[in-house]
């Protein structure tokens, strides 16, 4: 198929709104490895388990789209609370490996509890906002991609003012920094960790009903690809690393659906992890490879 | 005094030991079943599961099997998990196989099947394979030609060949002025990969022009790509070979692009609740032939019956409760004793009487069988229509 | 106000404090001094609650605290310093006061809503004035990390205070600093008292010591072997003993 410069902007583009639902799954992860300085496996589970949690409420109640968001963020705050206090809370903290193959644990068993829970059925996720196509000169343009990508510039300025102005966030920082030191200074570490993971989690509830509303369906299918995309994001944007989360997340989007356009869905992978690969080996540190410093 | 109560002691004693026994002629007989009960493709082991324990309720009231004394048994049903994994399958059943089963029912998905028939003996009699002797009959796994691995295994799934290729027939002949098709396929999963081959094989010879191809993923969530090419190229007809998920998706997609053809065709795995459930609105018009369908009194009421144990009748859990009749016939047949010490005849019996059958019966009329093991299924084609699945054509007709 | 009865702390084999009682009282400034490696540090890690004590006791106005978690601990009163500065160096200046400020007080019931706005004001009340104590105000929107070592040490002090502790314990608070300085720091250890903190000061720099606290204790292998005066101290025979070839006066 001829590669017209028209066709690739249009790759561009529908890759890089789309890459907006895994540059919100990276700043979870992010966030929990900035504090905990460990990886949350669970996380991208817990996102798309919050997302089915806003479909029970859907089967009582026809609720506004704000209404699904906040409570797919409600759910995938108490999955995460939850998630902090079986895999890291009474786990020693000098335990490296535990937590992580708790975590892997906990991803696993929302998987299966998702799959029994639905019979694996694909449910149908309503659009949360108008889906139509917008005619941007001779491209096309999802209008609901849109509304997630400005909804996720949204969430993340809440969540980087939270972090930035106010005293949980404050604290929070500081045990990132020196969980010593911060319990010295009276800063209960145990709770600004678990608000932390709460904090990650409802964003990534948010991500997991804007997944929902992108894709059309919920289905225990999502959950293991959008952890390995997640998790790709946070390592090219840096681990502990914001900002580099987003912009990773847009570039692993654009990047993926280009390579799609020139090289077909059996390759697609394969030049992701390639992408990956090159950053571990000439850039480690991810894009922004945030300043070393801690206890 | 004493002698008269140890005679009534006697009779007595006699008296409860031949009521028990005549109680002990109440047998249980178990019917293993496997697939996959867990993950993304949960769904079909729950409904294969339903399907089967349905007819083996509807057995049991009408008393159950006879077995080769003479006795009757009740049917009970033992659903294992093969998560859709080879390895799994291979192990499921052979720990199916160290019990005193004498046959058993599944897998789910086709690349569990092809490894698993070839663990079997290839050939019966044959002293120098050491391949398990254990006869499998399978509900679901539908790529094609796969009980010629071994004598084995045997299959009551419809023969995807015939059926696409008697549907694009009918579509030739009733719209001769479609004449460009353009198909997708979800390329990691043998069963719609193979039936994509299928499709474009018996298209082409029938003349029509494959203008395009798209492929994707299993799990795939942004279709925009291919949606894009197929709106390019703009064939009259659409294939796509996918399950529910990604169906949905493609149609989505389809839908926002404004990519309308005149005719839609589809795999017939997604002829299911499923697509319903996901993109009812979407998939309104799309054709798939099925070999079930609620359209006679048999079929409604076993589709009544799966669903109270918790599933939903489709072509492949309709084929899970029509297996469990052959094997009631076959059973009695053959005189299988079902005895812990009968295991390895009653076996050989069972194999011995699936491959005798010539004729079974289906939910949609006699269902044939091949020398290779393989069903001859009726079908029909069905179409969404209003959120569910009409009868558009019975080619028996 | 505080008393450590019997306190011991075992790394495996190694018994960095053993059976040390010591006492604090209020408006006292307590020296602890010692030879390199004689457990003060550990002690204050131990009072801390950074260590968990291997046996003994710790009791802080009458309460035990020997397994009190340790921001707790802090909320009730406790402040220390480090050795090594321990600032949060990617928040600024005003952002390590604040975050120390906000939980004083949390040893009493939360306050409900009514109260929060003014419990707010007031907390910036104090962090302003701590700006001031330290010398920072200026810098208060500073990222700590680009601050001068001088500067660095006031602002761990000034967070140490931020608490509101009724005991701050000071861990050679007088490393690398010039003459100067030290008089400084001598003057605010004094106004200390003054306030009515009690201070335990553990120290090298044996001018600062003796010309600041009321009583001083010393530490050899983890055990106390001498308590008393200033002067008591720099005349008694095991002090001088333990310091042989480790003199630093």
């Amino acid at each position: 198929m001829q590669a017209g410069i028209i066709d690739f902007l249009q790759s561009l583009a529908d890759g890089v709104l789309f890459g907006t639902t895994y540059a919100i799954i990276g700043i979870g992860f992010t966030l929990i490895f900035g504090v905990m300085h460990k990886l949350n496996l669970s996380f991208a589970a817990a996102s798309i388990g919050g997302a089915y949690l806003s479909l029970a409420l859907l089967a009582v109640w026809r609720a506004p789209s704000l209404v699904l968001l906040a409570t797919s963020a409600a759910g995938g705050a108490a999955l995460g609370v939850l998630v902090f206090l079986s895999c890291f809370r009474f786990i020693r903290a000098d335990n490296a490996l535990a937590p992580l193959m708790a975590t892997v644990g906990m991803l696993l068993l929302i998987d299966e509890a998702i799959a029994h829970l639905t019979a694996g059925v694909p449910l149908r996720y309503p659009a949360l906002f108008p889906d139509v196509m917008l005619d941007v000169g001779p491209m096309m343009v999802r209008s609901d991609l849109l509304f997630v990508f400005a909804i996720g510039c949204v969430a993340t300025s809440l969540l980087m003012w939270l972090l930035y102005r106010t005293r949980v966030g404050i604290a929070t920082r500081a045990v990132a920094q020196r969980p010593v030191a911060a319990a010295l200074c009276g800063i209960g570490i145990g709770r600004v960790n678990a608000t932390t993971f709460a904090l990650a989690g409802a964003l990534g509830g948010v991500a997991g009903a804007l997944t929902g509303t992108a894709v059309g369906v919920l289905s225990p299918l999502l959950t293991l690809p959008i952890t390995v995309k997640g998790l790709i994001v946070t390592v090219i944007g840096g681990l502990g690393s914001i900002p580099g989360a987003i912009l990773a997340g847009l570039l692993v989007g654009g990047f993926e659906n280009i390579i799609q356009h020139f090289r077909g869905v059996s390759e697609r992978d394969l030049h992701v992890m390639l992408l990956l690969f090159a950053f571990l080996v000439f850039r480690p540190g991810g894009l922004f490879a945030p300043p070393a410093g801690r206890d | 005094m004493r002698k008269t109560a140890l005679v009534l002691a006697s009779a007595l004693a006699g008296a409860v030991l031949s009521v028990a026994g005549a109680g002990a002629q109440e047998r249980v007989v178990t019917i293993p079943g496997f697939g996959a009960k867990s993950g993304v493709l949960r769904v079909f082991g729950v409904n294969s599961e339903a399907a089967m324990k349905a007819a083996a309720e509807e057995i049991n009231k009408a008393g159950g099997v006879t077995l080769g004394d003479g006795t009757k048994a009740k049917l009970q049903i033992e659903f294992l998990d093969d998560r859709c994994n080879p390895e799994e399958g291979i192990s499921v059943v052979r720990r199916i196989a160290s019990t005193n089963a004498f046959v058993a029912v599944g897998p789910t998905c086709s690349s569990v099947a092809e490894s698993l028939f070839g663990i079997l003996q290839k050939k019966v009699g044959d002293a120098t394979d050491s391949g398990l002797q254990f006869p499998i009959i399978s509900d679901v796994a539908a790529k094609g030609g796969l009980a010629r691995i071994s004598e084995w295994a045997f299959r009551n799934v419809p023969n995807e060949s015939d059926m696409y290729k008697s549907l694009l027939t009918w579509i030739k002949a009733k719209h001769p002025e479609l004449k460009t098709v353009f198909g997708g396929v979800e390329k990691d999963f043998a069963h719609s990969n193979a039936t994509f081959g299928v499709m474009k094989k018996h298209a082409s010879d029938l003349g029509y022009q494959l203008a395009g191809e798209a492929e994707w993923l299993l799990a795939d969530t942004n279709f925009a790509n291919q949606v894009r090419d197929m709106r390019r190229v703009s064939a009259d007809i659409v294939a796509i070979s996918a399950h529910p998920f990604t169906t949905c998706g493609v149609l989505r997609e389809m839908a926002r692009q404004k990519v309308a053809p005149k005719l839609m065709l589809g795999l017939t795995s997604s002829s299911s609740l499923e697509t319903l459930q996901g993109c009812a609105a979407e998939a309104e018009g799309i054709i798939i032939p099925t070999a079930f369908a609620p359209v006679n009194a048999e079929a409604i009421k076993a589709a009544g019956l799966v669903a109270k144990m918790g599933g939903s009748a489709d072509l492949h859990s309709a084929a899970a409760y029509e297996i469990m009749f052959i094997l009631k016939d076959v059973i009695e047949a053959q005189k299988v004793m079902a005895r812990a010490d009968t295991v390895v005849e009653d076996r050989r019996k069972m194999r011995a009487g699936l491959a005798a059958l010539k004729t079974t019966k289906g939910l949609l009329g006699p269902v044939g069988r091949t020398d290779e093991r393989e069903a001859i299924k009726p079908f029909l084609f069905v179409h969404a229509k209003n959120n569910a699945w009409k009868v558009l054509h019975d080619p028996r007709s | 106000m505080l008393e450590l009865k019997g306190l011991s702390k075992h790394f495996g084999g190694v018994k960095a404090v053993d059976g040390v009682d010591l006492r604090v009282r209020k408006g006292e400034i307590v020296g602890l001094i010692g030879p390199n490696g004689s457990g003060k540090s550990t002690t204050v890690n131990l009072v801390c609650g950074v260590y968990p004590a291997t046996a003994g006791r710790i009791m802080f106005e009458g309460a035990d605290i020997t397994r009190l978690a340790p921001h707790k601990r802090v909320r009730g009163g406790l402040a220390r310093t480090f050795q090594n500065i321990r600032l949060f160096q990617r928040l600024t200046v005003w952002e390590n006061l604040w975050v120390a400020r906000n939980t004083a007080g949390q040893g009493e019931p939360r306050r409900l809503f009514g109260n929060w706005v003014g419990g707010q004001r007031a907390a910036r009340a104090s962090v302003e004035e701590l700006l001031e104590f330290a010398g920072l105000h200026s810098k208060r929107d500073m990222v700590t990390g680009a601050l001068a070592f001088g500067e660095q040490r006031r602002l761990e002090f000034a967070r140490a205070l931020a608490a509101e502790p009724r005991l701050l314990l000071l861990d050679e608070p007088a490393a690398g600093m010039n003459l100067e300085e030290i008089g400084d720091l001598r003057h605010r250890i004094v106004d200390l008292r003054r306030r009515g903190l009690a201070v335990l000061l553990i120290e090298h720099v044996m001018e600062l010591v003796m010309g600041v606290s009321d009583r001083i204790a010393v530490l050899n292998f983890g055990r106390k072997i001498a308590e008393g005066s200033p002067a008591e101290i720099q005349a008694h025979p095991d002090v001088q003993a333990a310091y042989l070839g480790d003199a630093e006066v």
